[in-house]
């Protein structure tokens, strides 16, 4: 009986060793995945920051493009409207000058 | 004793080895469920890191958009002023050309018949609002030789006016271009009829007839 007794309580002991081992394991993967995770999300949050900045800088280029396309118009609107001007000082300078010198001539 | 004994072990054996199976079993299990929390857990955190990241740079891209967007407000704006004081100056520009066009036409005129005509007409003008009497007039060198009869023009207006009027040429004459400038003696008082003097002080209520005429469309 002591020899049955005493494989019991051997079995029983590996059974324990067992357990513990894999609680022992547990913990490991506990740890694991702590550090895979930090190393994960640290890649995640480095990624989508890096493309926010690529995005941005798409932003910022589209908008400075647009800007100089918009100051590109108004010169080329004043450009015009110089021409324009100049054209009908050109055709009116002479009545202009009578109105003037009209006035000019008389107190 | 010994046939006894042999079912004995085998019973033990069936226990012992359903100690360690169970044993395994369960390990089995505390294993299954660490790697599937394991797994959740990293899951969960990378999900938070991304909602943390996304979160952040939105908000990023949105202050760079805004600040290129503010940037360009004020370029545009004072791209914007810049052209319109451009505008503003070449308009000013074309309108002072008609000012310079009409002194050099005004040099021109002075050496006609008709100026002397008109610069007769405005000797008159400035004695009547002088209201007579004795009366200085100011010529410039050039129309001093032209011989104006003071004397006929002054009788002239004294028949007007219906009181003495003497003319008197100034001492000096005059540095303007043409025109006059006449002064009571007795009064002390002292009009401008210079043609500067003139275009100066009409110049303010033509200006913007000038321009309408100049940058007239039809």
């Amino acid at each position: 009986m002591d020899e049955v007794l005493k494989r019991v309580l051997e079995a029983e002991e590996e059974a324990r060793r067992i357990i513990e081992e894999a609680h022992e394991e547990a913990r490991r993967i506990e740890a694991e995945a702590r550090r895979i995770a930090e190393e994960r999300a640290r890649a995640v949050y480095d990624e989508v920051m890096r493309e926010a900045e690529r995005e941005a800088e798409r932003e910022v280029k589209k908008v400075e493009e647009e800007m100089v396309q918009e100051i590109k118009r108004l010169e080329e609107d004043a450009l015009t409207e110089m021409k324009r001007l100049e054209f009908l000082a050109t055709k009116n300078r002479e009545k202009a000058v009578k109105l003037l010198l009209a006035e000019v001539l008389r107190p | 004793m010994k046939v006894s004994s042999m079912p004995l072990a085998g019973d033990l054996d069936k226990l012992v080895n359903a100690v360690l199976s169970k044993a395994k079993e369960e390990a089995e299990s505390i294993i299954a469920k660490a790697k599937d929390e394991a797994e959740k857990y990293i899951k969960s955190v990378v999900e938070e890191s991304r909602r943390k990241a996304e979160k952040e740079a939105s908000e990023l891209i949105r202050k760079r958009r805004s600040e290129a967007l503010s940037k360009r407000r004020s370029e545009v704006a004072r791209a914007r002023t810049d052209v319109t004081r451009e505008l503003l100056g070449f308009k000013e520009k074309l309108i002072e050309g008609v000012v310079e066009e009409v002194k050099r036409e005004v040099q021109a005129i002075v050496r006609t018949k008709e100026y002397e005509e008109r610069l007769v007409d405005m000797i008159k003008e400035a004695v009547r609002v002088l209201g007579g009497g004795v009366v200085e007039v100011k010529l410039n060198k050039r129309d001093r030789g032209l011989g104006l009869d003071l004397t006929a023009i002054a009788s002239e207006l004294s028949q007007e006016l219906g009181r003495p009027v003497e003319l008197r040429l100034a001492s000096e004459p005059g540095n303007f271009t043409g025109g006059l400038i006449a002064k009571s003696l007795e009064a002390g008082i002292e009009v401008d009829y210079t043609v500067e003097g003139i275009l100066e002080r009409k110049w303010k209520r033509l200006r913007s007839e000038v321009a309408k005429i100049l940058f007239s469309e039809s």
